[in-house]
């Protein structure tokens, strides 16, 4: 047998799940309560222990070990760039795919203020962007300049006008800060350029991030190979487009809703499906990650009754008006690892999860906009992606996978005909990762695609819903 | 900006709600066989685009196209967003069909140049006109740069 041992230190739990990869089989799987405020090594061992317990000491020890981690905050990023909707937008996107929580974007030359509030965020690591490749020069130097005379500390990640990457580095270099230099993430206008720069992230994530977190301390046990939803991203790319011996299940979304946040990755090209469509806007990438910071089933409770309304999430929750007020007390009071128990509660929750997958995936597709064009109609805009062809729905996350109705969930991912505009699924069949596997498979696919991809077919469970 | 050797910048496009789009190939084709940079933002360009993509690549010229008779609508205040954009030394340039009716052009050709264009086609301007328009314009500048 040749077994893997596949961690995820998460925030709240610390993950591992055992596959024999000839057998193409889970064998053990655990989770204990994460440790990294004090030392992220006690939860693994506890982990170990856990899965010593449902297999021997042998298998554990001799197990390769590969982990990704979101823990301590994630990987918090600042991107700073030129123009909002072109450089400031695709070093967004480097960073979402990559895994991160952009946390703060700058758009232009940075002024007091924007220095002020670069530094108050406290970002674990700067992309800093601007200017297409003999473009323009002067505002990503000023900005390197002026971040070269701040007691901002983190790592420096230049991905803009490679013309300006010399003048940039140096500037950075002599104020003594950390600098790596990658490929610019918009080289001409409008062209879309993020893989460099997110193999980047990923690699000073490893590299100096991991360390500054205390997360490496694990490096003598286990490899940390990337931050936990840049792993999701991979099992993503392997499930929708397969490998060359084996297909894929085609284009597809997987939402995964958490106790802070929402995240939504799609794996389709969304390109327009009828004749009088005009694509506009920065193009999208085949594989793309949204992260949504205020919608989450704890922490982002109160966030998400403030977005829709709690007459609204009270219709979502199926509950009447006159519950308004325990359900707010409810979302006041919550504490964050704090599982749904009665009935009740796995009502609000799975109103809360209604909620943050259908503005998740409202943010995440593309959207139409009507123009009438003198001479030849109506004819329609569209920014972001078209996923109403796309067939398949992986619901993940805990406030999903162990709601009582998890079709219901991920419902509000469908297309809904009163806002047509907005580009969702239309008729797409829903699978649920109930084992919680995606991770694994992301950090298993760099090895063994072929197996990740087994077992994410075998592991996803197919909902045959109302 | 255009520095000593490299060939300038030019942002093109079909502004406002207009999807006449052959022209706009012939003359980004033509354009790009004399050599200059040539960025085509296509069809259903809007002002920000043009602005957005002239920041980005410190473009030298735009050239604005429209075919649908709306130009006057579709360029209001265009200048004025340049300035604000710090893109006050950018050329601006339009063609096509920039008025229906039977408007003199020498009427449409006053209205665009307070718009702040500087450089009016009429129907019919061959690339090569543009071009010529093109080298003589950016000489000029580099001759004041250099004084």
């Amino acid at each position: 047998m040749r077994i893997m041992l596949l961690i995820d230190f998460g925030s709240t739990f610390t993950k591992g799940v055992m596959i024999d990869l000839e057998g193409e089989e889970v064998i053990a799987k655990a989770s204990v309560s994460s440790t990294v405020d004090r030392d992220v090594r006690l939860g693994l061992s506890e982990l170990l222990v856990e899965l010593r317990g449902q297999t021997s000491d042998r298998l554990v020890k001799n197990a390769p070990k590969l982990a990704c981690s979101s823990a301590a905050g994630g990987l918090r990023m600042v991107v700073i760039g030129l123009v909002p909707e072109l450089t400031v937008e695709a070093g967004r996107k480097a960073a979402c795919n990559a895994g991160a929580k952009v946390i703060g974007s700058i758009a232009g030359v940075m002024d007091d203020p924007a220095l002020l509030q670069l530094a108050a965020l406290k970002p674990d690591l700067i992309l800093l962007s601007g200017g297409t490749d003999g473009g323009n020069k002067e505002v990503i130097i000023s900005n390197a300049v002026l971040l070269a005379g701040t007691q901002i500390n983190v790592p420096v990640i230049i991905a803009g006008n490679k013309n300006a990457v010399r003048e940039c580095r140096g500037a950075l270099e002599k104020m003594g800060k950390a600098v790596v230099v990658t490929e610019n993430v918009m080289p001409s206008v409008n062209c879309l350029h993020i893989e460099p720069a997110r193999e980047t992230i990923r690699r000073v994530f490893i590299d100096r991030i991991a360390k500054a977190k205390g997360i490496n301390t694990v490096q003598n046990q286990v490899a940390l190979l990337m931050p936990t939803p840049n792993a999701v991203l991979q099992a993503v790319a392997i499930l929708a487009q397969g490998t060359p011996e084996e297909e894929g299940l085609g284009e597809l979304l997987v939402i995964d809703v958490g106790g802070a946040t929402t995240d939504v990755y799609s794996a389709g090209a969304g390109m327009p499906t009828m004749t009088n469509v005009i694509l506009k806007g920065l193009p999208e990438p085949f594989v793309k990650r949204t992260v949504e910071g205020d919608l989450g089933v704890r922490h982002n409770a109160l966030s998400i009754v403030e977005l829709v309304g709690m007459t609204q999430l009270l219709k979502d929750a199926g509950f009447s008006s006159a519950e308004g007020k325990r359900v707010m007390e409810y979302c006041q009071t919550l504490p964050p690892e704090q599982l749904p128990r009665e009935a009740w509660e796995f009502e609000v929750d799975s109103g809360l999860a209604k909620a943050a997958v259908r503005l998740g995936v409202e943010r995440h597709v593309g959207s139409l906009k009507l123009a009438y064009i003198p001479g030849a109609g109506e004819t329609f805009i569209q920014t972001g992606k078209d996923l109403r062809g796309l067939k398949t729905i992986i619901g993940t996350g805990g406030p999903v996978i162990f709601a009582k109705e998890p079709c219901a969930i991920l419902n509000e991912a469908v297309f809904d005909p009163r806002t047509p505009h907005l580009l969702k699924p239309a008729q797409p069949r829903f699978m649920l990762d109930k084992t919680y596997i995606l991770y694994a498979l992301g950090l298993l696919s760099g090895q063994y695609p072929h197996r990740a991809l087994h077992l994410a077919k075998k592991n996803l469970q197919l909902m045959h819903c109302p | 900006m255009e520095d000593e050797g490299n060939p300038a910048t030019l942002v093109m496009g079909v502004i406002g709600s207009d999807s006449h789009a052959i022209g706009n190939r012939i003359l980004a084709y033509a354009l790009n066989e004399a050599g200059y940079n040539v960025i085509n933002l296509g069809s259903f360009v809007s002002q920000e685009e043009f602005i957005n993509a002239a920041i980005e690549s410190s473009v030298d010229v735009i050239l604005v196209s429209s075919l649908c008779g709306h130009a006057e609508i579709d360029c209001q205040g265009f200048k004025n967003k340049l300035i604000e954009a710090g893109l006050q030394d950018t050329l601006l340039y339009i063609g096509g069909t920039l008025a229906v009716g039977e408007t003199k052009w020498e009427d449409i050709e006053q209205r665009f140049k307070k718009i702040g264009f500087t450089r009016i086609a009429p129907p019919y301007t061959r690339p090569g006109e543009v071009i010529k328009w093109l080298h003589e314009d950016l000489d000029k500048r580099k001759n004041t740069k250099v004084a």
